[in-house]
Protein backbone atom coordinates (compact mmCIF):
# COMPACT_ATOMS: atom_id res chain seq x y z
CA UNK A 1 0.00 0.00 0.00
CA UNK A 2 2.23 2.99 -1.14
CA UNK A 3 1.42 6.51 0.28
CA UNK A 4 -0.10 8.39 -2.88
CA UNK A 5 1.40 11.52 -4.31
CA UNK A 6 -0.64 14.33 -2.91
CA UNK A 7 -3.46 15.56 -4.73
CA UNK A 8 -6.36 18.00 -4.43
CA UNK A 9 -9.12 15.89 -1.73
CA UNK A 10 -12.82 16.45 -4.25
CA UNK A 11 -14.47 19.08 -2.01
CA UNK A 12 -17.94 17.24 -1.03
CA UNK A 13 -15.64 14.90 1.18
CA UNK A 14 -14.32 17.38 3.05
CA UNK A 15 -17.50 18.94 3.95
CA UNK A 16 -19.32 15.78 4.99
CA UNK A 17 -21.66 13.24 3.30
CA UNK A 18 -24.18 11.42 3.96
CA UNK A 19 -24.71 7.30 4.13
CA UNK A 20 -27.18 7.64 0.54
CA UNK A 21 -23.68 9.37 -1.23
CA UNK A 22 -21.57 7.50 -0.21
CA UNK A 23 -23.51 4.49 -1.42
CA UNK A 24 -23.37 5.72 -4.41
CA UNK A 25 -20.26 6.90 -4.82
CA UNK A 26 -19.39 3.38 -3.40
CA UNK A 27 -21.44 1.82 -6.51
CA UNK A 28 -18.82 3.77 -8.55
CA UNK A 29 -15.61 2.99 -7.21
CA UNK A 30 -16.83 -0.49 -7.52
CA UNK A 31 -17.70 -0.33 -11.26
CA UNK A 32 -14.21 0.95 -11.47
CA UNK A 33 -12.79 -1.55 -9.46
CA UNK A 34 -14.00 -4.42 -11.74
CA UNK A 35 -12.57 -2.87 -14.73
CA UNK A 36 -9.27 -3.26 -12.56
CA UNK A 37 -9.30 -6.90 -11.65
CA UNK A 38 -8.00 -9.82 -14.61
CA UNK A 39 -10.20 -12.38 -14.91
CA UNK A 40 -7.57 -14.40 -12.71
CA UNK A 41 -8.05 -11.83 -9.82
CA UNK A 42 -11.54 -11.68 -9.78
CA UNK A 43 -12.34 -15.73 -9.66
CA UNK A 44 -9.40 -15.45 -6.69
CA UNK A 45 -11.91 -12.85 -5.05
CA UNK A 46 -14.49 -14.77 -5.64
CA UNK A 47 -12.91 -17.53 -4.45
CA UNK A 48 -11.57 -15.84 -1.34
CA UNK A 49 -14.04 -13.32 -0.53
CA UNK A 50 -17.51 -13.61 -2.03
CA UNK A 51 -18.80 -10.86 -0.09
CA UNK A 52 -17.08 -8.18 1.89
CA UNK A 53 -19.12 -5.82 3.60
CA UNK A 54 -17.73 -1.53 4.02
CA UNK A 55 -18.83 -0.10 6.66
CA UNK A 56 -18.20 3.97 7.00
CA UNK A 57 -19.36 4.50 10.86
CA UNK A 58 -18.56 8.04 10.00
CA UNK A 59 -21.19 8.55 7.39
CA UNK A 60 -23.72 5.53 8.37
CA UNK A 61 -22.88 3.82 5.25
CA UNK A 62 -22.84 0.35 4.89
CA UNK A 63 -21.97 -1.03 1.20
CA UNK A 64 -21.36 -4.91 0.21
CA UNK A 65 -19.22 -6.01 -3.04
CA UNK A 66 -20.23 -9.00 -3.91
CA UNK A 67 -17.51 -11.11 -6.12
CA UNK A 68 -18.56 -13.35 -8.76
CA UNK A 69 -15.89 -14.80 -11.43
CA UNK A 70 -17.84 -12.76 -14.43
CA UNK A 71 -17.75 -9.59 -12.29
CA UNK A 72 -18.36 -7.24 -9.28
CA UNK A 73 -21.53 -6.04 -8.18
CA UNK A 74 -22.10 -3.70 -5.51
CA UNK A 75 -25.12 -4.24 -3.22
CA UNK A 76 -26.68 -2.46 0.22
CA UNK A 77 -25.79 -4.55 2.79
CA UNK A 78 -26.35 -8.00 2.53
CA UNK A 79 -26.13 -11.61 4.49
CA UNK A 80 -23.16 -13.29 5.96
CA UNK A 81 -20.63 -11.28 4.69
CA UNK A 82 -16.94 -13.02 4.38
CA UNK A 83 -15.18 -10.00 5.37
CA UNK A 84 -16.21 -6.58 7.35
CA UNK A 85 -13.82 -4.12 6.79
CA UNK A 86 -14.52 -0.70 9.10
CA UNK A 87 -13.32 2.19 8.25
CA UNK A 88 -14.35 5.81 8.60
CA UNK A 89 -14.84 7.36 4.96
CA UNK A 90 -11.87 9.93 5.85
CA UNK A 91 -9.17 7.20 6.11
CA UNK A 92 -10.25 5.67 2.24
CA UNK A 93 -10.23 9.36 1.31
CA UNK A 94 -6.89 10.08 2.96
CA UNK A 95 -5.02 6.75 1.80
CA UNK A 96 -6.51 7.38 -1.51
CA UNK A 97 -5.84 10.79 -1.90
CA UNK A 98 -2.09 10.14 -0.42
CA UNK A 99 -2.56 11.72 2.74
CA UNK A 100 -1.43 9.03 5.11
CA UNK A 101 -1.13 5.16 4.20
CA UNK A 102 -3.40 2.28 5.13
CA UNK A 103 -0.39 0.79 7.04
CA UNK A 104 -0.65 4.02 9.63
CA UNK A 105 -4.11 3.78 9.65
CA UNK A 106 -4.37 0.32 10.70
CA UNK A 107 -1.40 0.52 13.35
CA UNK A 108 -3.52 3.63 14.57
CA UNK A 109 -6.80 1.05 14.89
CA UNK A 110 -8.38 2.99 12.59
CA UNK A 111 -9.39 0.21 10.28
CA UNK A 112 -10.38 -3.40 11.31
CA UNK A 113 -11.51 -6.09 9.27
CA UNK A 114 -13.57 -8.90 10.70
CA UNK A 115 -13.04 -12.48 9.20
CA UNK A 116 -9.41 -11.46 8.43
CA UNK A 117 -7.35 -14.71 8.36
CA UNK A 118 -4.02 -16.04 6.63
CA UNK A 119 -5.82 -17.30 4.13
CA UNK A 120 -7.52 -14.29 2.70
CA UNK A 121 -4.54 -11.69 3.31
CA UNK A 122 -3.05 -12.45 -0.30
CA UNK A 123 -6.20 -11.07 -2.02
CA UNK A 124 -7.21 -8.29 0.43
CA UNK A 125 -3.82 -7.33 -0.68
CA UNK A 126 -4.36 -7.47 -4.43
CA UNK A 127 -7.43 -5.06 -4.05
CA UNK A 128 -5.97 -2.44 -2.05
CA UNK A 129 -4.21 -0.41 -5.04
CA UNK A 130 -7.32 -0.90 -7.95
CA UNK A 131 -9.66 -0.03 -5.15
CA UNK A 132 -7.97 3.11 -4.15
CA UNK A 133 -7.15 4.30 -7.80
CA UNK A 134 -10.65 3.29 -7.95
CA UNK A 135 -11.95 5.36 -5.09
CA UNK A 136 -9.37 8.20 -6.05
CA UNK A 137 -11.48 8.63 -9.94
CA UNK A 138 -14.47 8.34 -8.82
CA UNK A 139 -14.44 11.00 -5.86
CA UNK A 140 -13.23 13.32 -8.83
CA UNK A 141 -16.21 12.16 -10.88
CA UNK A 142 -18.92 12.70 -8.25
CA UNK A 143 -17.24 15.45 -7.05
CA UNK A 144 -17.18 17.12 -10.81
CA UNK A 145 -19.78 15.62 -12.74
CA UNK A 146 -19.33 17.25 -15.94
CA UNK A 147 -15.65 16.52 -16.61
CA UNK A 148 -15.29 12.89 -15.40
CA UNK A 149 -11.66 12.03 -14.92
CA UNK A 150 -9.90 9.96 -17.64
CA UNK A 151 -10.22 6.24 -17.35
CA UNK A 152 -6.90 5.23 -16.70
CA UNK A 153 -8.09 1.02 -16.62
CA UNK B 1 11.50 -32.96 31.95
CA UNK B 2 15.20 -34.38 30.71
CA UNK B 3 17.85 -32.80 32.50
CA UNK B 4 21.69 -32.86 31.72
CA UNK B 5 21.81 -36.16 34.19
CA UNK B 6 19.96 -37.86 31.49
CA UNK B 7 22.01 -36.88 28.18
CA UNK B 8 25.13 -39.31 27.53
CA UNK B 9 26.88 -36.15 25.42
CA UNK B 10 29.43 -38.73 24.32
CA UNK B 11 27.00 -40.50 22.51
CA UNK B 12 28.15 -38.57 19.46
CA UNK B 13 31.40 -38.75 20.08
CA UNK B 14 33.50 -38.82 16.22
CA UNK B 15 29.85 -38.57 14.40
CA UNK B 16 29.60 -35.64 12.16
CA UNK B 17 26.27 -32.87 13.01
CA UNK B 18 25.07 -31.06 10.34
CA UNK B 19 23.44 -27.45 10.93
CA UNK B 20 21.27 -27.18 8.07
CA UNK B 21 20.42 -23.11 7.85
CA UNK B 22 22.86 -20.65 9.60
CA UNK B 23 20.41 -18.33 10.61
CA UNK B 24 18.08 -17.24 14.11
CA UNK B 25 18.65 -20.48 15.76
CA UNK B 26 21.34 -22.42 13.28
CA UNK B 27 24.59 -19.88 14.55
CA UNK B 28 23.78 -20.44 17.91
CA UNK B 29 23.01 -23.98 18.00
CA UNK B 30 26.21 -24.63 16.05
CA UNK B 31 28.11 -22.55 18.10
CA UNK B 32 26.54 -23.97 20.98
CA UNK B 33 27.44 -27.62 19.48
CA UNK B 34 30.49 -27.06 18.63
CA UNK B 35 31.66 -25.66 21.66
CA UNK B 36 30.48 -28.87 23.46
CA UNK B 37 30.31 -31.73 21.59
CA UNK B 38 33.18 -34.39 20.42
CA UNK B 39 31.39 -34.32 17.02
CA UNK B 40 32.68 -32.90 14.21
CA UNK B 41 30.24 -29.69 13.26
CA UNK B 42 29.62 -28.57 9.96
CA UNK B 43 27.28 -26.24 8.09
CA UNK B 44 25.07 -26.65 5.22
CA UNK B 45 23.97 -23.48 3.71
CA UNK B 46 22.83 -21.84 0.04
CA UNK B 47 21.90 -18.63 1.55
CA UNK B 48 25.04 -15.55 0.82
CA UNK B 49 25.04 -13.48 3.47
CA UNK B 50 24.87 -16.80 6.21
CA UNK B 51 27.02 -18.68 4.76
CA UNK B 52 29.48 -15.58 5.05
CA UNK B 53 28.70 -15.43 8.71
CA UNK B 54 29.25 -19.17 8.95
CA UNK B 55 32.56 -18.90 7.18
CA UNK B 56 33.64 -16.28 9.59
CA UNK B 57 32.76 -18.56 12.50
CA UNK B 58 35.32 -21.04 11.38
CA UNK B 59 33.20 -23.63 10.18
CA UNK B 60 33.38 -25.89 7.65
CA UNK B 61 30.53 -24.99 4.86
CA UNK B 62 29.09 -26.86 2.32
CA UNK B 63 25.88 -26.73 0.67
CA UNK B 64 22.95 -28.19 2.33
CA UNK B 65 22.52 -31.45 -0.11
CA UNK B 66 26.45 -31.71 0.72
CA UNK B 67 26.12 -31.73 4.36
CA UNK B 68 23.39 -33.47 4.34
CA UNK B 69 25.08 -36.67 3.12
CA UNK B 70 27.62 -36.05 5.48
CA UNK B 71 25.54 -36.11 8.66
CA UNK B 72 25.32 -38.77 11.49
CA UNK B 73 22.62 -35.84 13.09
CA UNK B 74 21.36 -33.24 10.61
CA UNK B 75 19.54 -30.27 12.20
CA UNK B 76 16.86 -28.63 9.80
CA UNK B 77 17.15 -25.02 10.52
CA UNK B 78 15.33 -23.25 7.61
CA UNK B 79 12.78 -21.27 7.91
CA UNK B 80 9.06 -23.40 8.45
CA UNK B 81 7.84 -22.80 4.78
CA UNK B 82 10.90 -23.75 2.99
CA UNK B 83 11.12 -26.66 4.60
CA UNK B 84 8.97 -29.10 2.00
CA UNK B 85 11.29 -27.48 -0.48
CA UNK B 86 14.68 -28.06 1.82
CA UNK B 87 13.96 -31.48 2.36
CA UNK B 88 13.05 -32.63 -1.36
CA UNK B 89 16.33 -31.53 -2.08
CA UNK B 90 18.54 -33.38 0.44
CA UNK B 91 16.53 -36.39 0.90
CA UNK B 92 18.43 -38.32 -1.86
CA UNK B 93 21.70 -37.12 -0.03
CA UNK B 94 20.65 -38.16 3.27
CA UNK B 95 22.60 -41.89 4.73
CA UNK B 96 19.73 -44.75 6.44
CA UNK B 97 20.09 -44.30 9.78
CA UNK B 98 20.76 -40.86 9.85
CA UNK B 99 18.76 -38.59 12.96
CA UNK B 100 17.34 -35.72 11.61
CA UNK B 101 16.37 -33.12 14.02
CA UNK B 102 13.54 -30.37 13.49
CA UNK B 103 13.36 -27.54 15.74
CA UNK B 104 9.61 -26.99 14.95
CA UNK B 105 6.91 -29.58 14.26
CA UNK B 106 5.16 -27.56 11.22
CA UNK B 107 6.49 -29.48 8.54
CA UNK B 108 6.14 -32.76 9.78
CA UNK B 109 2.51 -31.90 11.67
CA UNK B 110 1.21 -30.83 8.55
CA UNK B 111 2.23 -33.53 6.88
CA UNK B 112 4.22 -31.47 4.31
CA UNK B 113 7.74 -33.34 4.87
CA UNK B 114 7.57 -37.34 5.31
CA UNK B 115 11.16 -38.62 5.93
CA UNK B 116 12.45 -41.66 4.55
CA UNK B 117 11.61 -44.71 6.80
CA UNK B 118 15.11 -45.58 7.38
CA UNK B 119 15.46 -42.30 8.84
CA UNK B 120 15.52 -41.92 12.80
CA UNK B 121 13.55 -38.43 12.96
CA UNK B 122 13.22 -36.12 16.07
CA UNK B 123 12.10 -32.47 17.06
CA UNK B 124 14.34 -30.11 19.47
CA UNK B 125 12.42 -27.02 19.80
CA UNK B 126 14.14 -24.18 21.65
CA UNK B 127 11.33 -21.94 23.51
CA UNK B 128 14.18 -19.57 23.47
CA UNK B 129 14.84 -16.68 20.80
CA UNK B 130 17.90 -16.90 19.05
CA UNK B 131 20.26 -14.60 20.88
CA UNK B 132 19.46 -15.29 24.20
CA UNK B 133 20.09 -19.47 23.25
CA UNK B 134 23.80 -18.54 22.88
CA UNK B 135 23.98 -15.85 25.33
CA UNK B 136 22.25 -18.22 28.16
CA UNK B 137 24.70 -20.80 27.03
CA UNK B 138 27.78 -18.97 27.50
CA UNK B 139 26.67 -17.71 31.19
CA UNK B 140 26.24 -21.23 32.35
CA UNK B 141 22.61 -21.11 31.82
CA UNK B 142 20.36 -23.74 30.06
CA UNK B 143 16.75 -22.70 28.52
CA UNK B 144 13.54 -24.87 28.00
CA UNK B 145 12.53 -27.06 25.02
CA UNK B 146 10.55 -29.60 23.65
CA UNK B 147 11.72 -33.23 22.44
CA UNK B 148 10.15 -35.67 20.63
CA UNK B 149 11.19 -38.68 18.58
CA UNK B 150 8.58 -39.25 15.62
CA UNK B 151 10.68 -42.17 13.92
CA UNK B 152 13.52 -44.62 15.90
CA UNK B 153 14.83 -46.98 13.24
CA UNK B 154 18.30 -47.39 14.87
CA UNK B 155 17.18 -48.17 18.74
CA UNK B 156 19.27 -44.68 19.16
CA UNK B 157 17.12 -41.65 18.46
CA UNK B 158 16.19 -40.92 21.72
CA UNK B 159 20.13 -40.99 22.91
CA UNK B 160 21.29 -38.82 20.15
CA UNK B 161 18.60 -36.76 20.59
CA UNK B 162 19.39 -35.82 24.16
CA UNK B 163 22.88 -35.45 23.64
CA UNK B 164 21.88 -32.54 21.17
CA UNK B 165 19.77 -30.91 22.96
CA UNK B 166 22.72 -31.02 26.29
CA UNK B 167 25.16 -30.06 23.52
CA UNK B 168 22.79 -27.40 23.10
CA UNK B 169 22.90 -26.16 26.04
CA UNK B 170 19.31 -26.78 26.84
CA UNK B 171 19.02 -29.36 29.32
CA UNK B 172 20.79 -27.09 32.05
CA UNK B 173 17.13 -26.52 32.38
CA UNK B 174 15.38 -28.75 31.17
CA UNK B 175 13.31 -30.29 28.16
CA UNK B 176 10.18 -31.65 27.84
CA UNK B 177 8.97 -34.42 25.76
CA UNK B 178 6.38 -33.17 22.82
CA UNK B 179 5.42 -34.84 19.71
CA UNK B 180 5.96 -32.44 17.18
CA UNK B 181 1.86 -32.30 16.03
CA UNK B 182 1.77 -30.70 19.71
CA UNK B 183 4.63 -28.70 19.05
CA UNK B 184 3.85 -26.92 15.88
CA UNK B 185 -0.02 -26.47 17.37
CA UNK B 186 1.34 -25.05 20.42
CA UNK B 187 3.39 -22.87 18.80
CA UNK B 188 0.95 -21.27 15.88
CA UNK B 189 -1.61 -20.87 18.35
CA UNK B 190 -0.10 -18.70 20.92
CA UNK B 191 1.59 -16.17 18.07
CA UNK B 192 -1.62 -16.15 16.39
CA UNK B 193 -4.03 -16.47 19.31
CA UNK B 194 -2.33 -14.40 22.05
CA UNK B 195 0.25 -12.05 20.05
CA UNK B 196 -2.07 -9.55 18.31
CA UNK B 197 -4.53 -9.18 21.25
CA UNK B 198 -1.04 -8.08 23.30
CA UNK B 199 0.12 -6.14 19.94
CA UNK B 200 -3.63 -4.62 19.66
CA UNK B 201 -3.48 -3.50 23.05
CA UNK B 202 -0.28 -2.00 23.01
CA UNK B 203 -0.89 -0.21 19.50
CA UNK B 204 -4.52 0.55 21.02
CA UNK B 205 -3.20 2.08 24.43
CA UNK B 206 -1.05 4.16 23.06
CA UNK B 207 -2.55 5.54 20.31
CA UNK B 208 -5.98 6.49 22.58
CA UNK B 209 -3.25 7.66 24.96
CA UNK B 210 -1.60 9.91 22.64
CA UNK B 211 -5.17 11.54 21.62
CA UNK B 212 -6.09 12.34 25.01
CA UNK B 213 -2.99 14.48 25.45
CA UNK B 214 -0.90 11.82 26.94
CA UNK B 215 2.80 11.55 26.91
CA UNK B 216 3.66 9.38 23.88
CA UNK B 217 7.27 9.11 25.49
CA UNK B 218 5.68 8.34 28.53
CA UNK B 219 2.99 5.80 27.46
CA UNK B 220 6.09 3.87 25.69
CA UNK B 221 8.20 3.79 28.90
CA UNK B 222 5.45 2.52 30.94
CA UNK B 223 4.35 -0.35 28.30
CA UNK B 224 7.46 -1.77 27.44
CA UNK B 225 10.57 1.06 26.93
CA UNK B 226 11.38 0.80 30.71
CA UNK B 227 11.43 -2.66 30.78
CA UNK B 228 9.38 -2.76 33.56
CA UNK B 229 6.81 -4.98 31.48
CA UNK B 230 9.31 -7.75 30.44
CA UNK B 231 10.17 -7.66 34.07
CA UNK B 232 6.78 -8.40 34.78
CA UNK B 233 6.46 -11.55 32.71
CA UNK B 234 9.75 -12.70 33.85
CA UNK B 235 7.86 -12.44 37.71
CA UNK B 236 5.07 -14.18 35.82
CA UNK B 237 7.33 -17.00 35.18
CA UNK B 238 8.98 -16.99 38.28
CA UNK B 239 6.42 -16.14 41.03
CA UNK B 240 3.00 -17.21 39.23
CA UNK B 241 0.56 -15.36 36.78
CA UNK B 242 -1.51 -14.36 39.10
CA UNK B 243 0.51 -14.27 42.13
CA UNK B 244 3.21 -11.85 40.24
CA UNK B 245 0.45 -9.05 40.62
CA UNK B 246 0.84 -8.76 44.30
CA UNK B 247 4.39 -7.26 43.63
CA UNK B 248 2.96 -4.16 41.97
CA UNK B 249 0.83 -2.88 44.87
CA UNK B 250 -3.24 -3.03 45.49
CA UNK B 251 -3.59 -0.09 43.59
CA UNK B 252 -2.71 -2.31 40.07
CA UNK B 253 -4.93 -4.72 41.23
CA UNK B 254 -7.92 -3.39 42.14
CA UNK B 255 -8.10 -1.14 39.24
CA UNK B 256 -6.50 -4.06 36.77
CA UNK B 257 -9.10 -6.77 37.88
CA UNK B 258 -11.86 -4.46 37.51
CA UNK B 259 -11.40 -3.62 34.16
CA UNK B 260 -10.23 -7.33 32.84
CA UNK B 261 -14.26 -7.87 34.25
CA UNK B 262 -15.65 -5.49 31.55
CA UNK B 263 -13.47 -6.86 28.68
CA UNK B 264 -15.38 -9.33 25.88
CA UNK B 265 -13.73 -12.45 26.77
CA UNK B 266 -16.20 -14.14 24.82
CA UNK B 267 -15.72 -12.10 21.95
CA UNK B 268 -11.81 -12.77 22.59
CA UNK B 269 -12.49 -16.69 23.22
CA UNK B 270 -14.18 -16.76 19.79
CA UNK B 271 -11.25 -15.45 17.61
CA UNK B 272 -9.37 -17.12 19.48
CA UNK B 273 -10.96 -20.82 18.86
CA UNK B 274 -11.21 -19.39 14.85
CA UNK B 275 -7.44 -19.32 15.27
CA UNK B 276 -7.37 -22.74 16.37
CA UNK B 277 -9.68 -24.35 14.03
CA UNK B 278 -7.60 -22.98 11.49
CA UNK B 279 -3.83 -24.14 12.46
CA UNK B 280 -5.18 -27.74 13.59
CA UNK B 281 -7.77 -28.24 10.18
CA UNK B 282 -4.24 -27.06 8.12
CA UNK B 283 -5.68 -23.91 6.82
CA UNK B 284 -3.12 -21.67 8.07
CA UNK B 285 -0.21 -24.07 6.94
CA UNK B 286 -2.25 -24.20 3.35
CA UNK B 287 -1.95 -20.45 3.26
CA UNK B 288 2.02 -19.87 4.41
CA UNK B 289 2.93 -22.47 1.71
CA UNK B 290 0.84 -20.54 -1.10
CA UNK B 291 2.06 -17.42 0.23
CA UNK B 292 5.84 -18.79 0.04
CA UNK B 293 5.55 -20.78 -3.39
CA UNK B 294 3.72 -17.45 -5.15
CA UNK B 295 6.88 -15.63 -3.79
CA UNK B 296 5.68 -14.05 -0.70
CA UNK B 297 3.20 -11.69 -2.60
CA UNK B 298 2.11 -9.93 1.41
CA UNK B 299 5.56 -9.63 2.44
CA UNK B 300 5.98 -6.10 1.39
CA UNK B 301 2.81 -5.11 3.11
CA UNK B 302 3.79 -6.75 6.66
CA UNK B 303 7.43 -4.80 5.92
CA UNK B 304 5.43 -1.69 5.13
CA UNK B 305 3.27 -1.74 8.28
CA UNK B 306 6.55 -3.02 10.63
CA UNK B 307 8.44 -0.34 8.96
CA UNK B 308 5.71 2.35 8.91
CA UNK B 309 7.40 5.51 10.50
CA UNK B 310 4.26 6.25 12.57
CA UNK B 311 4.35 8.40 16.23
CA UNK B 312 4.95 5.10 17.99
CA UNK B 313 8.38 4.41 15.95
CA UNK B 314 9.32 8.06 16.09
CA UNK B 315 8.83 8.03 19.96
CA UNK B 316 10.92 4.92 20.38
CA UNK B 317 14.25 6.56 17.96
CA UNK B 318 13.97 9.59 20.09
CA UNK B 319 13.97 7.57 23.20
CA UNK B 320 16.87 5.78 21.50
CA UNK B 321 18.51 9.20 21.04
CA UNK B 322 18.49 10.23 24.32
Amino acid sequence: MPVRPPAQPPEFLMNGVGGDEVSALMGRVIERLDGRLDPDQRRQLATAMPAILWEFPDTGARVQLVATPAALCCVSAGDAPSLVVRMPLGTLHDAAFGRCSLAASFLAGRITVRGMSPTRLREFILLVDPLLESFREAAREHSSPAAPAPDVS
Amino acid sequence: MFRDEHADPGALRGTTVAILGYGLLGRPLALNLRDTLEARVIVGSDDDPSSRQARDDGFHLTALAEAAGEADVALVLVPDEVQPAVLARIAPRLRPGTLLVFASGYALANGLVVPATDLDVGLFAPRMGGDAIRERFLAGRGYLSYVGVEQDVTGTAWTRLLAIAAGAGSLRQGALEMSAREEAVLDLYVEQACGPWLGAAILSAFHVGVEAGLSPLGLLLEMYLSGEMSETFAQMARDGFLSSSRAHGYAAAFGGMTRTFAIDREGMAAHMREVLTEIENGGFARALQDEFEAGYPCRAFIEQVIGEDDLLSRTEAVFRAM
